[in-house]
């Protein structure tokens, strides 16, 4: 029973980190969209090619945030929530599952 | 390559801002108790990655603008009346390799982030949570300078 706990409790992890990390894919599309703009606009207009990149930069940097953010949660997912979720189960069980039984 | 003026300032404004707030999150480790050599090594650690990826994206930003060449074209927002009206227009070869040069930039410099984030959760040499932390904080900077030129308009 408790392997079958935590077993499902991995599985979560695994599927939760994996939806997290689609977060990554939305910032890399936007990104390059957001490039290609800006370099025809500097295209367009020569003279504003120090204005547009320090605003792309901001721009791109805010953007990709949250892939990081999808990127540490997965990652907090994998590594760190099993064996916090996995421990609880364990004093849980051994703190209500005595009694339960008494 | 040379380093835009533009590029260097603002990786000194984000490393300046980003150095404060890993400060901050130190001290806040100092007050919970939770302080030791780990929690150093980790804001460091995750510090330089913040910091790093964030020049390495202004640096490809800055290649992409570099390879723009004038192409004279006019502006395509058009006003009619009270309207503004974007005409579809296709993109320049320039702009497409701009586009493919920073959607790689971003598989690559992701890919490094999270082995660096690997490495901190899984040594025990880092404080996981002091690696993670730092990664988030050019956010928190860019989103503190926008507040703060606002309130000074």
């Amino acid at each position: 029973m408790l392997e079958l706990a935590i077993g499902i409790i991995l599985a979560g992890c695994g599927i939760g980190a994996g939806l997290a990390l689609i977060a990554g894919i939305g910032p890399g599309i936007g990104e390059g969209n957001a490039v290609a703009k800006a370099c025809e606009a500097i295209g367009r207009q020569p003279e504003s090619r120090g204005a547009v990149t320090s605003t792309m930069i901001m721009g791109c940097a805010i953007a990709e945030t949250t892939g990081l953010y999808g990127l540490v949660i997965g990652i907090l997912l994998i590594f760190v929530a099993p064996g916090i979720f996995v421990g609880t189960l364990k004093t849980a069980l051994e703190t209500w599952g005595a009694a339960l039984i008494h | 390559m040379k380093v835009q003026p533009a590029v260097r300032q603002e990786t000194a404004r984000i490393a300046a801002g980003t150095a404060v707030l890993t400060v901050i999150m130190v001290a806040v480790f100092l007050i919970l108790g939770r302080f030791d050599w780990t929690v150093i090594t980790g804001a460091l650690l995750g510090y330089l990655a913040a910091v790093g990826n964030f020049f390495l994206m202004a640096l490809t930003v800055q290649k992409a603008a570099d390879e723009m060449k004038p192409t004279g074209a006019p502006d395509p927002i058009e006003t009619d009346g009270d309207e503004a009206e974007e005409k579809d227009v296709p993109l320049s070869e320039d702009a497409k390799r701009g586009k493919q040069r920073i959607q790689l930039s971003y598989t690559l410099r992701m890919f490094g982030l999270a082995a660096i984030a690997i490495l901190g959760v899984t040594l025990p040499c880092f404080n996981s949570v002091a690696v993670l932390l730092p990664m988030l904080f050019p956010r928190i900077v860019i989103a503190l300078r926008g507040a703060l030129q606002s309130s000074k308009h």
